[in-house]
């Protein structure tokens, strides 16, 4: 079901490395999950609206309002690189 | 293009006008310092929970009135899935099977009307600024509300493109939904365009252009591609399917990746916010700022007013330029003196001013008050233009400008004979030439009375009482000889 190819794709779209060992692992175990899948998908859902999470509740919302932010300068600290009040990283073109 | 026909479809970002963030409270300010609107929400930590912005979604749901779209009774957001510095939770926020708005159309100054297939909301990325050696990262901008608009492909020429554009932002000026200042990236546009065998209905490939940052940008991009792809398919190439980038430097479009390294994004419904049905009563409550649009205030301000089609785009071209034009004719109804005056040293003023409009403190009744005081020959030309120059930003009281700065006119007889008489006394080289038929000697003669009444004469008076002046020294000097 997930070859090889597949594995690296997923990996390269989650900008992981993966070793050789890792990938045969990887290979049987998504294919297992896709298994599982396969069986969930053969029920037959006929007119059963799709699930997208438990709770019943609607339109949380909340009003525009400024709340000044108190974790700035933490989250900015935990920048691997900085220059100043940016995070610094290596040069991106596009 | 004879052969051809061009195909385009727009897609928009617009940012709503919020003060906070689409799913946080912080600041959507353009001006902080870097990276100081951020917090655990915006920047992806683990464990915290979006929570939707009420105004983005009535602003949103506004947009879809003023388009004329289907606004969806139930409405999710999903997640995209890329990696790029700019996205701090390596997806964006965004919607993609149910959107919130769909079948829409704007309406052009031509009458045609371009399809809009959806509008929907997601959140901004930050902002990424390139040095030499490394790039720098501002996520103050990333979650800040924001509106795609995808058009249909009806869009028939970069002109017509140009169009859309000013429409569009036009009309989301008008209902208070976007600012859509383009130099601040409040608007921003790509543009995909094809070309097709003309008449035919199989359409080409479609190119994607990214990188215009102005309305005379993305027209100039799409020209220079139209251009470009059917010097291509004249010499037998295919059109592939790409994103290219426009250089305005160079005016050209560049390759930027080809469809092979197109994205995966993965959408997938986000699991944090909880579905949002859209009521009637949000839909009741919007619906008052749509009452009129630019197009339809374009028609009724040159009927009711009378005024001419080009004066009429210049007044709308700026919600607020039309709305002082309208309350200054309630003050003063003579509404081609207030256009003249309006468009002329008015416009003349703001222009000087860097923040333009913002910037403006005078209001519609000082205003229409100067130009009646004119009308009335109680100021003269230079003297309007200088009370509405001092005023501009301070608003001050018209008739106690007037009176500091001495700018009332003289109209009275009285108080000008004197200059008239030393003028006619110091200038016969002027009075002789005038009456050996130059007219505009006489000019030349009202001026050196205006430079007398340091400018507060009234030249129309003065020029009547030259004319009489001479005319009694011309039967003088006939009867004497």
């Amino acid at each position: 079901m997930v070859d090889k190819k597949t594995v690296e794709y997923v990996a390269g779209l989650a900008r992981i490395e993966v070793s050789e060992e890792q990938k045969q692992f990887l290979e049987s175990q998504l294919s297992n999950i896709l298994s599982y899948i396969d069986k969930l998908k053969k029920l037959d859902v006929e007119g059963v609206e799709p699930l997208r999470g438990l709770h019943l509740e609607r339109n949380v919302l909340r009003n525009d309002e400024v709340k000044p932010s108190t974790a700035k300068e933490e989250i900015l600290e935990n920048a691997p690189s900085r220059q100043e009040r940016y995070f610094k990283i290596p040069k991106v073109l596009e | 293009m004879d052969k051809y026909d061009i195909v385009i479809g727009l897609e928009v970002h617009v940012q709503l006008n919020t003060n906070s963030k689409i799913f946080c409270g912080c600041s959507t300010n353009f001006d902080s310092p870097p990276n100081t609107n951020i917090c655990p929400v915006c920047c992806g930590y683990p464990g915290v929970l979006p929570v939707f912005n009420k105004r983005a979604l009535e602003l949103a749901v506004r947009i879809c009135l003023a388009l004329g779209a289907r606004v969806n009774k139930k409405i999710y957001f999903e997640r995209k899935n890329y990696f790029y510095p700019d996205l701090p939770k390596n997806y964006q926020i965004s919607q993609y099977k149910m959107p919130l708005g769909e079948k829409g159309s704007l309406e052009l100054s031509s009458g045609k009307k371009i399809g809009i297939t959806r509008v929907h909301l997601e959140e901004d990325a930050g902002k990424l600024i390139h040095k030499e050696n490394a790039s720098l990262v501002d996520f103050n901008r990333t979650g800040t509300p924001l509106l795609e608009i995808v058009s249909e492909p009806d869009i028939t020429s970069p002109e017509e493109a140009f169009d859309y554009l000013t429409y569009l932002k036009l009309t989301l000026q008008y209902i208070g939904a976007s600012s859509c200042d383009m130099e601040k990236g409040f608007l921003r546009c790509d543009a995909n365009i094809s070309l097709k065998n003309k008449g035919a209905t199989e359409l080409g490939t479609k190119v994607e252009l990214k990188n215009m940052n102005s309305f005379r940008g993305v027209r100039d991009a799409l020209t220079y591609e139209a251009k470009r792809q059917r010097d291509a398919l004249e010499k037998g190439e295919k059109i592939s399917l790409e994103t290219r980038a426009f250089d305005a430097a160079k005016m050209k479009t560049v390759l930027m990746r080809s469809k092979e390294e197109a994205h995966d994004y993965r959408y997938f419904p986000e699991p944090d916010l909880l579905d949002f049905s859209i009521s009637q009563d949000i839909l009741e409550q919007e619906a008052p700022y749509i009452k009129e649009l630019p197009l339809a205030r374009r028609k009724r301000i040159q009927k009711q007013y009378g005024i001419s089609e080009k004066e009429t785009d210049i007044l709308i071209s700026d919600i607020f330029l039309a709305d002082f034009f309208e309350e200054a004719c309630t003050m003063f109804a003579k509404p081609k003196e207030i256009t003249n005056w309006l468009l002329g040293v008015f416009l003349e003023q703001v222009n000087l001013l860097s923040e333009k409009f913002n910037a403006v403190k005078m209001s519609p009744q000082n205003f229409s008050k100067v130009v009646r005081y004119f009308c009335e020959n109680k100021l003269n030309n230079l003297a309007a233009k200088k009370v509405i120059s001092l005023c501009i930003v301070t608003d001050e009281d018209i008739d106690a400008v007037i009176e500091r700065e001495s700018l009332a006119q003289v109209s009275a007889e009285a108080a000008l004979s004197g200059f008239v008489q030393e003028t006619i006394n110091e200038n016969k080289k002027a009075i002789k030439e005038y009456l050996e038929g130059k007219e505009q000697a006489i000019m030349f003669l009202v001026g050196m009375v205006m430079k007398k009444s340091k400018g507060k004469a009234n030249p129309k008076v003065v020029r009547e009482m030259l004319e009489k002046a001479i005319k009694l020294l011309k039967s003088n000097e006939a009867a004497n000889s």
